[in-house]
């Protein structure tokens, strides 16, 4: 990827996350990265393909970040899901934390019709469908229901900081989860 | 109708979820035309604010540790479910929603041990006094300690003591042990006493040790006589007068 590309995506996902991605006009981002609107366009076909791809690279990042947090300090399955809510803690908590592009783009964009709702909605499903995995692996009965539930906390939760940054949600939510995920072992 | 669904706040938080399944499943109102419009008038500003506010006000009575937070929370999950069940056609979408919307609010509501500023200061405080008294106390002390000590001979301190549980019908000691104690204490007022391994008490014990045997101060509670008693059983005095234990050596 070149450096200007790269530029122009990491310029327009913080001014999204920031700004709103409807109040973030093509002018504004190509002013941030210092560029022009003929380059972005060279790079970005319209500006529904650079929210797109945001969202793409943003949701990438996150589940790549989480991922390697399981898998290197949790062999075990039942230790992977009850960890999951610590990362995604130590993820919202961090200081470049901007939120999370797939929420905030399903908000902004309600109309089912639009390809930016529909690939949200779609993040929105592979990430419970992820949670729902190590549920499987943790042989929890009802995988598919804490999934759900889990999804619901977190989706709240990131909302939630990202109306009001440092709320405290997602300390919440993570108490929320040991409740949800003790009880789901239980059986 | 959110009003009337329970008698209790924590009740009324939860019945959302259970007014707005009724609702999408009533075949009349709920109509594949009528989706998006349910969908976009649910996320609409107006009832977004009245809702948050109304859940606001509920999760304060309910002793919700961050109102407002809870709220946002309930109403985003509620959103999100209802979108769910539109959307993806799923039946248990609410009644899950439920489910993690009564863990939020357990974690949210559970009493937690929670300082404010001013209950820090004023127990910081508590405990500066306190170690000033104690320190004031311990170097009063230290002279007479010191003077029991010179005639010490050493041997291990080998039973440790074990505080017992009180009942409640013990919580004040009887005359007759108050007046045993200060007959013990007086007794040694009459020898040269010391238990040199009172260095080595914990600090509870040492207090006890240096004020009740050591400075005769008595306290009336029982366990402090019972621990005082202990140690006095553990010292060493020697009665024998210093004259005449100076002429015999």
């Amino acid at each position: 990827m070149s450096i200007l590309r790269e530029k122009i995506l990491n310029t327009a996902t913080n001014l999204f996350q920031t700004q709103g991605i409807n109040s973030t006009g093509v002018d504004n981002i190509v002013a941030v990265a210092g560029t022009t609107k003929m380059t972005l366009y060279k790079y970005f076909r319209t500006k529904e393909a650079l929210i797109l791809e945001v969202l793409q690279t943003s949701q990438q990042d996150f589940q790549t970040w989480l991922d390697e947090k399981l898998n290197s300090n949790s062999k075990n399955p039942s230790d992977k899901i009850k960890q999951l809510f610590n990362y995604i803690e130590e993820w919202v908590c961090a200081p470049e934390f901007i939120g999370i592009g797939f929420i905030k783009a399903s908000a902004e964009f309600p109309n089912e019709e639009n390809p930016i709702h529909q690939l949200s909605s779609q993040q929105s499903r592979q990430f419970r469908q992820f949670i729902g995995k190590l549920a499987n692996e943790a042989n929890i009965k009802d995988a598919e229901g804490l999934a759900l539930q889990l999804s619901l906390l977190f989706e709240g939760a990131v909302q939630a900081e990202q109306m009001k940054r440092g709320s405290g949600s997602i300390k919440y939510a993570k108490k929320a989860a040991k409740i949800l995920i003790d009880g789901a072992i239980k059986g | 109708m959110l009003e009337k669904s329970s008698a209790t706040a924590h009740g009324r938080l939860l019945s959302i979820f259970d007014i707005l399944e009724d609702w999408l499943d009533a075949p009349h109102i709920v109509t594949q035309s009528s989706l998006e419009q349910i969908n976009t008038q649910f996320s609409s500003k107006t009832h977004a604010h009245l809702l948050q506010d109304y859940l606001t006000l509920e999760a304060a009575k309910a002793g919700a540790a961050m109102p407002e937070m809870l709220a946002y929370q309930l109403y985003f999950m509620a959103v999100a479910a209802v979108q769910e069940k539109l959307q993806a056609n799923n039946h248990k979408s609410m009644s899950h929603a439920k489910n993690a919307a009564r863990a939020i609010i357990a974690a949210q509501t559970k009493k937690e041990f929670r300082i404010t500023r001013q209950s820090a200061y004023a127990i910081a405080a508590s405990f500066l006094a306190v170690f000033i008294v104690a320190g004031s106390l311990l170097i009063s002390n230290f002279n007479q300690a010191n003077k029991l000590d010179q005639l010490a001979t050493v041997q291990p301190f080998v039973q440790p003591i074990v505080p017992h549980v009180l009942a409640t019908s013990e919580l004040t000691a009887s005359p007759e042990q108050t007046a045993d104690l200060i007959a013990q204490i007086e007794l040694m007022r009459h020898g040269n006493c010391q238990l040199i391994e009172a260095i080595q008490l914990p600090d509870n014990l040492k207090g006890i040790y240096l004020n009740i045997v050591v400075n005769g101060q008595v306290s009336t509670d029982p366990y402090e006589q019972k621990m005082a008693m202990e140690l006095i059983k553990k010292t060493r005095c020697n009665y024998t007068p210093m004259l005449m234990a100076n002429s015999t050596s």
